[in-house]
């Protein structure tokens, strides 16, 4: 036996717990769930009844899921526009930074608020947006705005842009640090021929710096379209999707169809949809903007 | 001369801009912090600021409400890290180090996981683990995260120590060491602090796994972390003003020990691996 197949054979033997693990954790859930979603399950027997499209077509009348779209749409671009520009305007400020200590500061400052928990975070903006108590509608009490005062979180008519403004200003956590290190990979006879030419401040922030952190911005993109489709975290802490169904998305609904009403099959034709346009939306963003 | 006098005061209005996103980034965190330690009368007259003396009573109350889950959490935690960042820096050897047929394709097997959105997978997933006996069990848990890990681990891993130098690995060779000894007893050295790295982000990722325990654990006694706060906020909560804050904020807090302790360990290690991974598409 030749020795690169001696290698080999040792090599699969070494891969073969990661990719036992691997095909029943990652890949036997999706592609089950590609045939799930053309069938329906039936609580009483624990059978699979095949349906066809039935669950595709179903969708096309469910109110909940139709008036979840505009939603789900509104906090996907909303938090992916925040989600690309907040952190890079912080990047920037911090790389026009003169003083190297600092710079190194507040780069682990920013990190600081992800020493609590995620849910954590959510509920303490739920407390910043308490109707009686709240941070918010204290401080509008104090300026004399009362009749602004309302249930952040459970106003139909706020909901929303509060689950969005959630986080403000976005300048913590990984964002501005991924940022950076694009930005600090600039060669630093580019940024000094920029100033030669007198480059300076905004110019060589839209010139020099966005330009050679386009993969950054991408990057981004990508991961603010794939999570915007599929984010209920908020839904699942803070609103129920409510007040009424105001602050429902389609992943909520789908976590709700498949978990409280044991639609199982329904729910997964749901889940389908959501992927497929998770898949389309990054290959969209992969090819139409370029970057080396 | 006023143009450098100009540019001096650019700096520190620009310093100063910086330390003002800052301070509201971290102003929840201090809410939580003067708040926790506040019995009930001080917190009616003082919410937003710190007061003394300090009270620990909603302390010792939070923490008998949420001790089973956080030790829960530690478990899963730990089984997880361990198990994750094991099979990660094994496949990415083999990987950066290795000659074998297929590892091209097998390489595109692992990699194209990060790309497949996890939303369709969910509910089979769910099925799965119930037809496996595993419904409320840590177990599952503890699976999903150890055979997820590898999807970035082996990615990051094979990067890093593809870029090691061949002679290190032929010193060893030269000395008769097997596979398995080559790889525990070089790459793993090699390797610590990005293994550190990858220990980070998974502790983090259990401490704010949410969407799957939600879904998997139904007893209390099973609880995680991220579970035991959510129902912790609604069962002290739903009566408007009445809700025990200072109570609900010292479970926040006692909560957050664990990533603060990591934080302050290993915030070198985070900080580095993800500037260096290169994080773009």
């Amino acid at each position: 036996m030749s020795r690169k197949w001696r290698e080999s054979i040792q090599a699969y033997l070494l891969l073969s717990p990661i990719f036992a693990g691997l095909i029943v954790f990652s890949y036997y859930p999706p592609l089950r769930g590609l045939v799930t979603a053309f069938f329906e399950w039936n609580a009483a027997g624990d059978t699979w009844t095949y349906v066809g499209v039935d669950n595709f077509t179903k969708m096309a009348q469910d109110q909940v899921l139709i008036d979840s779209i505009p939603n789900m749409l509104i906090l996907l671009f909303g938090g992916m526009i925040i989600g690309v520009t907040a952190p890079l305007i912080v990047a920037e400020l911090i790389f026009f930074v003169k003083n190297e200590r600092l710079k190194y500061y507040y780069r682990v400052m920013m990190l600081l608020p992800l020493v609590i928990p995620g849910v954590v975070g959510m509920l303490v903006w739920n407390f910043i947006y308490d109707p009686n108590i709240g941070l918010i509608n204290s401080l509008l009490h104090a300026v004399g705005l009362d009749e602004w005062r309302r249930g952040w979180l459970s106003d139909s008519r706020t909901v929303i842009g509060s689950l969005l403004f959630m986080g403000f200003p976005w300048a913590a956590g990984i964002g501005p640090l991924i940022y950076l290190s694009g930005l600090m990979s600039i060669p630093t006879e580019v940024l000094d021929s920029a100033r030669m030419d007198g480059a300076n401040g905004l110019k060589r922030v839209f010139k020099i710096d966005l330009p050679l952190i386009v993969g950054q911005i991408k990057f981004f993109i990508v991961m603010g379209m794939i999570g915007g489709l599929q984010q209920f975290g908020q839904q699942l802490v803070l609103t129920n999707g409510g007040p009424g169904y105001s602050s429902m998305v389609p992943g909520y609904h789908m976590y709700l169809q498949a978990f409280t009403f044991n639609n199982f099959g329904y729910a997964s034709a749901i889940g389908l949809v959501l992927f497929v346009a998770a898949f389309v939306l990054t290959l969209i963003s992969m090819k139409f903007i370029k970057s080396n | 001369m006023s143009l450098v006098k100009n540019k001096h005061r650019g700096q520190i209005a620009l310093n100063a801009v910086i330390m003002l996103l800052i301070a509201l980034s971290i102003y929840p965190i201090t809410i939580l912090l003067f708040g926790f330690t506040k019995d009930t009368l001080t917190w009616d007259y003082n919410k937003w600021l710190p007061s003394f003396p300090l009270w620990f009573t909603n302390v010792a109350f939070a923490w008998k409400q949420i001790a089973h889950a956080f030790w829960n959490t530690i478990f899963v935690a730990s089984v997880t890290t361990v198990g994750g960042v094991f099979l990660s820096s094994l496949g990415g050897f083999v990987f950066a180090r290795m000659k074998f047929y297929g590892k091209e394709i097998l390489f595109y097997f692992v990699i194209a996981l990060m790309m497949v959105p996890g939303i369709l997978g969910l509910i089979p997933w769910y099925l799965m683990l119930k037809e496996l006996g595993l419904v409320d069990s840590l177990w599952a848990l503890i699976l999903t995260g150890i055979f997820g890990a590898p999807i970035f681990g082996i990615f990051l891993l094979r990067s890093f120590l593809a870029s090691i130098p061949e002679e290190l690995f032929e010193a060893g060779r030269i000395d008769g060491c097997g596979t398995f000894r080559l790889y525990y007893r070089i790459a793993v050295p090699v390797s610590l602090a990005i293994l550190s790295t990858l220990a980070v982000m998974q502790v983090v990722n259990v401490w704010n796994d949410l969407i799957g325990p939600s879904i998997i654990l139904t007893s209390k006694e099973n609880y995680i972390i991220t579970l035991a706060l959510r129902n912790l906020s609604v069962t002290l909560g739903g009566q408007g003003a009445l809700i025990n804050y200072p109570a609900l904020f010292s479970a926040y807090v006692i909560s957050s020990v664990p990533l603060i302790l990591l934080f302050f360990f290993a915030s070198k290690y985070y900080v580095e691996g993800l500037t260096s991974s290169g994080m773009k598409l």
